[in-house]
């Protein structure tokens, strides 16, 4: 089956079976592999991409069901000065351990950003409870974002 | 190979189901997990897929003065988001999944799991929702959330039939109470969950609705109860509900908690509501 849409602002067409997983079609034909499979059933947000600017875990979707959306994956997210803010901020506040889940909190914080500029700390825990890290006990993680929404100020 | 069907419409969608056994794709966000196979390798679905998640007949929210009326395939994050969406409603919806999965999940879904610890189910049925269904051959046809939810993960949809619309009628209410308890504050299935809104004028309790979610193997709800709490005084209500609340709640072990903890939570959030929640 064919399928049309937008991955990181271009049209794409793609011939796959239409069951298969959006995470794999990413990974394996796209070879776009910010987003990972961390659990595989929606609870560690390590695949999220957006997906006409929502936040989804793309582990949870068939790839049918994208005809004639837009996606974007952190690949895509980081030719923006957007990036750049959240990037100082988690350099500045040591939220980046081993990296697998730092593709999904940077996708994350771009989604809560984006409506809310200048959160709160609760406001950011809401915001990334769908995200899961291992390494780091997730306050440089939340600080990350606090310090990027504050230094990029007027980004979003 | 598993073959997944687009339909045009509503209407394409019910010819198709009236053909032959399809597995119903919404959000996909439960469907996708219980099929799923080894990483990387494709769902195992039982049968062809139809994906309804985008038919526009499906994809309304009507706010009347008399009725709320949400489409199956509208997505909990839409509700969430939506301005005149009564809080009543959206209360527990907050508490589903995360922000990830409620930007794909939708009400329909929540619905036809027909999970006991479904999270819009207590407030469905506290709410007295009623659900449209529809089918090729009989139409539509309407009942009450209690009448489409037959057990636990049973309802009573006919293999040709359709979820298509849920309608809550509008009511006023001065006290809205919701609790979740789960392992933790999100991406948790309920050990247990309480519905309550009422509406009080000073002493007088003109209405009061209280429902209970993974207690039992539907959601608890009594309407000759609620009758008695309204009949009650004031200074009776709480003993009086926690004794005819009692018996109602039968909870079992398993997993993710056990029928004593259930139970006695249970009973503690009910006195939270009766008590703190409605003397303020």
């Amino acid at each position: 089956m064919d399928i049309r849409f937008t991955l990181n602002g271009q049209m794409v067409t793609l011939s796959t079976q239409p069951t298969r997983r959006l995470l794999d079609v990413l990974r394996d034909d796209f070879h776009l592999t910010a987003a990972k499979e961390g659990c595989g059933e929606g609870e560690c947000g390590a695949c999220s991409v957006l997906l006409d600017g929502k936040l989804v875990n793309s582990c949870l979707i068939m790839v049918t069901a994208i005809e004639g959306r837009e996606v974007l994956t952190l690949e895509g997210f980081k030719e923006t000065q957007r990036f750049q803010a959240l990037k100082q901020g988690f350099k500045k506040a040591g939220s980046v351990q081993c990296g697998f889940c730092t593709s999904g909190f940077i996708l994350a914080a771009e989604a809560l950003l984006s409506v809310n500029p200048h959160p709160t700390e609760i406001e950011v825990r809401r915001a990334v409870e769908g995200n899961l890290c291992r390494c780091t006990g997730y306050s440089m993680i939340i600080d990350g974002i606090l310090e990027a929404s504050k230094a990029g100020d007027g980004l979003w | 190979m598993v073959n997944v069907l687009k339909p045009q419409n509503l209407q394409d969608a019910l010819n198709m189901l009236s053909q032959k056994r399809l597995m119903i794709y919404n959000g996909g966000t439960d469907l996708m997990i219980r099929y799923q196979a080894t990483s990387g390798t494709l769902p195992r679905f039982l049968n062809d897929v139809l994906c309804i998640g985008n038919l526009e007949e499906l994809r309304s929210i009507d706010i009347g003065p008399e009725w709320i009326k949400i489409g199956s395939a509208v997505t909990l994050s839409e509700i969430l988001d939506h301005k005149d969406m009564p809080e009543m409603i959206k209360l527990p919806l907050r508490e589903i999944g995360s922000l990830a999965i409620r930007n794909l999940g939708t009400i329909g879904g929540n619905i036809c799991n027909a999970s006991p610890a479904g999270d819009s189910l207590t407030m469905l049925y506290a709410l007295e929702a009623e659900v449209v269904i529809a089918s090729q051959d009989k139409g539509e046809r309407r009942m009450s959330i209690g009448d489409f939810i037959l057990g636990p993960k049973q309802n009573i949809l006919h293999p040709d039939e359709l979820l298509v619309r849920i309608d809550i009628p509008r009511s006023s209410m001065n006290h809205i109470y919701y609790r979740k308890v789960g392992a933790r504050t999100a991406n948790a299935i309920s050990k247990l969950s309480f519905y309550g809104a009422a509406k009080q004028e000073g002493d007088i309790l003109k209405d009061i609705r209280i429902a209970f979610g993974a207690v039992g193997p539907t959601v608890v709800r009594s309407k000759s109860n609620e009758s008695e709490l309204i009949r009650a005084d004031r200074s009776e209500r709480l003993e009086i509900g926690l004794k005819v609340y009692d018996p109602l709640i039968t909870p079992i072990d398993d997993v993710r908690s056990s029928k004593t903890y259930r139970k006695k939570v249970a009973l503690n959030l009910l006195k939270d509501f009766l008590d703190k929640e409605m003397s303020s």
